[in-house]
């Protein structure tokens, strides 16, 4: 059973996400609530049976589009041995939702991955040398 | 929309574009692993399913790719792919892949794209397995390993 949701930026399992991402990527950019003045939304964990095995945040960033300040994905990550099992697309999908529900005008990722977007219906706007930035349907529609 | 002009995209082709398209050519040593675009253009209009793109970085045509896209049936087979001589080895064919699947899902809501390769030291096995394509136990015309991606 996955529990999808959302936490205060002084949950305790944000300390193990960002031990994850730290070992994933370099130069994870550390936690915040805001950034240049503008509200970031909740991160978003994933809970099985209790236990964390994934989640997202988010970050605020330039839009290529409208060069203005517009909310992004700024890590995913699912434990790897619960991986193929579609909790990234809940995180994704939930993140879409939060993101709309707050008013934005658009949701946006740089990521190496693009099926996993698209096949959530996200659009390609651009790539930058290997990776593609993204852009959620749901949140601009 | 303010495109990078670094940006990878697939460009419809058109009576503009193709003749650009048609120049673009690989590697003298590569040329028996696939035909010329001009041949695969000339091929595509007696097919019924071929869905063509040119492959640009920013306004510059780089590469072709030509797929047997079937959404009744639900089989999409990439029946061509080149990045020209002059933009290879810079990682453009795997992002262009990505962005070939990134189409397919949005325009037919493919979710698996086979292909085929000729298998020899030299050919393209290798670099459909980085992307993720696995070899089924298949041949293609009865000597061409097919590979196949899910995504």
């Amino acid at each position: 059973m996955v529990l999808i949701q959302e936490v205060e930026s002084n949950s305790p399992h944000l300390i193990m996400l960002y031990q994850w991402f730290d070992r994933e990527w370099d130069d994870v950019e550390p936690l915040a609530s805001i950034k240049d003045g503008q509200v970031i939304p909740n991160p978003i964990i994933a809970l099985k049976d209790g236990k964390l095995v994934g989640g997202l945040v988010f970050t605020r960033f330039l839009s290529p589009t409208t060069k203005a300040q517009a909310v992004w994905i700024n890590a995913v990550f699912i434990k790897r041995e619960d991986r193929q099992q579609g909790i990234s697309s809940q995180l994704i999908n939930h993140a879409e939702k939060l993101v709309k529900e707050m008013g934005e005008s658009e949701l946006l990722v740089f990521t190496q991955i693009p099926t996993l977007y698209s096949k959530l219906n996200w659009q390609v706007i651009e790539t930058q040398d290997d990776h593609f930035v993204l852009k959620s349907s749901l949140v601009s529609s | 929309m303010d495109i990078d002009n670094n940006s990878l995209n697939l460009h419809e082709l058109t009576k503009d574009n193709f003749y650009e398209v048609c120049l673009l050519a690989v590697k003298p040593e590569q040329q028996h692993y696939v035909d010329s675009n001009a041949i695969s253009i000339a091929e595509a209009s007696f097919s019924k399913h071929a869905w063509l793109r040119g492959i640009y970085l920013g306004e510059v045509a780089i590469g072709f790719v030509m797929v047997d896209a079937n959404p009744k049936e639900h089989q999409y087979y990439l029946w061509r792919f080149m990045i020209d001589a002059n933009y290879q080895g810079k990682g453009f064919g795997k992002l262009a892949i990505q962005l070939l699947l990134v189409e397919l899902k949005n325009k037919f809501n493919a979710s698996e794209l086979t292909t085929s390769v000729i298998s020899d030291e030299m050919g393209p096995l290798k670099f459909y397995q980085s992307l993720g394509f696995k070899l089924t136990d298949n041949y293609i015309e009865g000597r061409e390993p097919e590979l196949i991606l899910d995504f």
